[in-house]
């Protein structure tokens, strides 16, 4: 297993450097020009083409490619066009923040999601099937967006439970310091935005555990375990659930990459201040280093999620081994 | 094992309102604390480096220039206490005695030279760098004297002489790290910056014009519209102001804690006609266009009469200068058809295209993805247009490519807006001026040059009233641009909040006297 995980760490090279020559060539495709950008309206012909200069913006396409190539090799990424900062230090003070809320909203949807899909599969046929399949029917059709505002409108603004906007102090360091008043305040923060982004992902997760449980259900050999007289529960959770894990693992595994993603637009409906707001802003402003480190981050925490997860197939399907 | 599997969500959703209802809801701010919620995070506090209306309301508070603009736009001293036109390219600056900026160093004209020379440096990149090019030095006569001498007369430097002032001790000391710690003379000290969340300022007991009644200012980034208003309507922020959206304002209009105060601000939305262009460079298309825009309409439905209908170039806030009796083609179908035609396009092959010698008539209309609204105005419009024959598409992209079409001169129509229109030199010689760095639409006419330049010499109002209206005139009649609407100003304000004056420029100057009891 240890030499298989080295392995698949060595394939992140190759992975790393295909996903910096396609981000970089996406951002050639799109209109509008850097030097621009920052310059603005107001900038004359002769000042556009000197900081197009200085940015190296001049030189031959393939010349550019190389030279980013070049340093994100020696890990560097550059420093913001619009910030004057280096990318390193911005995507680090803003990818605790998304990880926070992208791991919150896994967690909320994995708990949830999975037992949901489970009671579902339980009571096939009785209006707690039904009930909570239109609620994952809901959950996969709503717009993030709609969602998120609707949240605020009914827990901010009209029962006045919960913040509108924003995130408390970082929820790890509170819970590390064990300060309760700091920690409860930055769940506060947290709730909302971690059900509009999981909403969609715990729907997903119900309906795909219901569908794979009802499969497993009609197996034989949970046929024989009935047959040979053991518990529902034991049929259920022994050997029913730990088949049909197979592939809910795997699609949280991808859920992952869609939570970061997703992250965006949460992060915008709620002033969140993580890096989907960062990379939505670079990519407005053409401030193509940033855009270009944080697709290179993303792209590997999603890469060593996913190595993750094939690892825990392992633990739940012995038959599975990795040499 | 099986219990705590299906009780594990409930267990969740129960700590987390157990752990929810402990804490008291919004908890009130200690002291003066005002807190605001604004769209977008500043790229920079440094005032010269400043391209952003958010990094300009911070830097208004923790800065001075030598003048300030007051709710009419007039001019008034700040940190200059007098100044004197010597010649007509003279000008001399007496500055205030006994300022200090934040670190306790004393305001002196070397600061005022250092802030003026960088500016004007290329290499510092200042983005209002060509609003100060006139200016060809700038000298301390001495602690507290500053001249400034330009290479002909012009008379908007006053009102671009409200540039936040830095301490030039402090910029040599910080470098680039100035940019993110704001050292200057005004109301409020920085305090923090956290990215893409909160800046948070602090009063200055020393302020030149006495302490502040407020403790602390925060401004909030909340980059949604929607979510911002409902900040204000349940009170976690006291403070928002306009871009709005139309549907919030009215909203926000029936919400009890929440005063919501209109005004016409600094800006326009106009149609930008390329006078190069094949097609548009006929001025009877372009009056046809004018013609078939349901201007009240689009107010109306679109804007829900946030922002008002325009009547010419000329903004209501220049007064003196506005007048509403300069008028852009009317809504008028009839007319538009007549003008089609006696530019010699008509259906002739019957598949209800115009044509002429075998060309479609095609306009392109564009705007930005960023602006939900000047997109219902495109997708309107351009359905006009085809049910006049036009074979119109609209095309949207995000700013950036926008600001590159119209730079490259590709484009035929284009929906886009000025922001910060504090002079109608401003407002117009960078846009009409053949030699204007803004006259995207390459527009030429010699008269409207000879005025222009006429108006930049001309200290006298009465003067510059009847320049900036025959210019007006002639827009109106050329079309290069036909003004739809000048942009309202909107803001948002708990009513517990007193003394905060809105300003149309958008400017946040009443902070100062503004307070929380």
């Amino acid at each position: 297993m240890a030499r298989y995980a080295a392995r698949r760490l060595l394939l992140l090279v190759p992975v790393i450097l295909s996903a910096a020559v396609v981000t970089f060539a996406l951002l050639l495709l799109l209109p509008g020009d850097p030097a621009l950008a920052l310059l603005g309206q107001e900038a004359s012909e002769v000042e556009l083409a000197r900081f197009r200069h200085l940015l190296g913006l001049d030189r031959p396409v393939l010349v550019q490619l190389g030279l980013y190539l070049w340093r994100v090799a020696h890990a560097d990424f550059g420093r913001s066009i619009t910030l004057d900062t280096p990318v390193l230090r911005l995507i680090s003070s803003t990818l605790p923040a998304t990880l926070e809320l992208a791991t919150a909203s896994l967690f909320l949807a994995v708990l949830a999601g999975i037992p949901l899909g489970l009671l579902a599969a339980r009571r096939r046929g009785t209006p707690v099937d039904t009930g909570t399949m239109l609620l994952a029917q809901l959950g996969v059709s709503m717009p993030v967006f709609w969602l998120g505002v609707l949240l605020i409108l009914l827990f901010a603004v009209k029962l006045n439970w919960l913040p509108s906007f924003g995130r408390g102090e970082p929820l790890l360091s509170a819970l590390v310091t064990g300060d309760t008043a700091v920690a409860a305040d930055s769940l506060r923060h947290l709730i909302l935005p971690t059900f509009t982004l999981a909403f969609f992902n715990l729907a997903l997760l119900s309906r795909l555990t219901r569908w794979a449980m009802l499969e497993v259900l009609e197996e034989d050999y949970v046929r024989t375990a009935r047959a040979k007289g053991q518990r529902e529960r034991l049929v259920l959770y022994r050997h029913a659930l730990r088949n049909a894990l197979l592939p809910i693992v795997t699609i949280v595994g991808l859920q992952f990459g869609n939570a970061l993603g997703g992250a965006v637009v949460t992060e915008t409906i709620y002033g969140w201040p993580g890096m989907g707001r960062l990379v939505v802003q670079a990519i407005g402003q053409r401030d193509f280093p940033v855009v270009q480190g944080a697709v290179l981050v993303l792209a590997l925490l999603f890469s060593l999620f996913n190595l993750l997860v094939d690892l825990t197939y392992a633990i739940i399907d012995p038959r599975i081994r990795y040499e | 094992m099986t219990g705590l599997h299906r009780r594990f969500p409930a267990l969740f959703v129960v700590a987390l309102l157990v752990l929810s209802s402990a804490i008291p809801v919004g908890a009130a701010p200690a002291g003066s604390l005002l807190r605001i919620g604004i769209d977008v995070d500043a790229g920079t506090l440094d005032p010269r480096l400043a391209n952003d209306t958010t990094a300009r309301r911070v830097i208004e508070q923790v800065f001075d220039g030598l003048v300030e603009l007051d709710p009419e736009l007039r001019v008034r001293g700040a940190l200059a206490e007098s100044w004197t036109q010597v010649s007509p390219t003279v000008w001399v600056f007496k500055l205030r005695r006994n300022v200090r900026f934040h670190d306790g160093a004393p305001l002196t004209a070397g600061d005022v030279v250092f802030t003026y020379t960088t500016i004007l440096d290329p290499a510092l990149r200042a983005p209002l760098r060509g609003l100060y090019t006139p200016i060809t030095k700038v000298e301390a006569v001495d602690d507290g004297t500053v001249r400034f001498t330009l290479s002909a007369p012009y008379a908007p430097l006053l009102k671009y002489a409200d540039m936040g002032i830095v301490s030039k001790g402090a910029v040599e000391r910080l470098g680039a790290e100035f940019a993110a710690k704001p050292v200057g003379t005004g109301a409020f000290k920085f305090v923090s910056w956290q990215r893409n969340s909160r800046i948070t300022l602090e009063a200055n007991p020393e302020y030149w014009k006495g302490r502040p009644k407020l403790g602390q200012v925060v401004f909030n980034i909340i980059p949604d519209n929607t979510t911002r208003a409902a900040a204000l309507e349940s009170g976690d922020v006291d403070l928002i102001h306009s871009p709005l959206s139309p549907q919030d304002v009215a909203r926000l209009k029936n919400a009890q804690r929440v005063r919501v105060v209109e005004t016409t601000g600094l800006g326009i939305t106009y149609l930008n006609m390329n006078m190069v262009d094949p097609v548009m460079r006929d001025v009877r298309i372009r009056r046809a266009i004018a013609h078939l825009i349901p201007q009240q309409t689009i107010v109306k439905q679109i804007y829900r009469e946030m922002d008002r209908p325009a009547t010419s170039v000329l903004l209501p806030a220049w007064s003196g200068v506005f007048t509403d009796q300069i008028a852009q083609p009317g809504h008028d179908i009839t007319k538009a058809k007549a003008l089609l035609a006696e530019a010699g396009w008509t259906d002739s092959n019957r598949d209800g295209v115009l044509d002429k010698g075998g060309q479609r008539l095609a306009i392109s209309v564009r705007t930005h993805s960023e602006d939900p609204n000047r997109i219902q105005v495109v997708e309107l419009l351009v359905s006009i247009l085809r049910s006049s024959g036009i074979d119109a598409r609209v095309e949207i992209t995000e700013f950036p490519g926008l600001l590159q079409a119209l730079l490259s001169g590709n484009y035929q129509v284009v929906l886009v807006g000025w922001l910060g229109l504090v002079d109608p030199d401003r407002g117009m010689y960078n846009q009409f001026h053949s030699k204007g760095t803004q006259n995207w639409e390459k527009y030429t006419n010699p008269r409207v040059d000879a005025l222009l330049d006429e108006g930049r010499q001309k200290a006298d109002p009465a003067e510059r009233a009847r320049v900036y209206r025959e210019v007006a005139r002639i827009v109106a009649t050329d079309l290069p641009y036909f003004v739809l609407t000048y942009q309202g100003y909107i803001v948002g304000v708990n009513r517990r909040v007193e003394g905060f004056t809105p300003i149309p420029s958008g400017s946040f100057r009443s902070l100062w006297t503004t307070s929380v009891p």
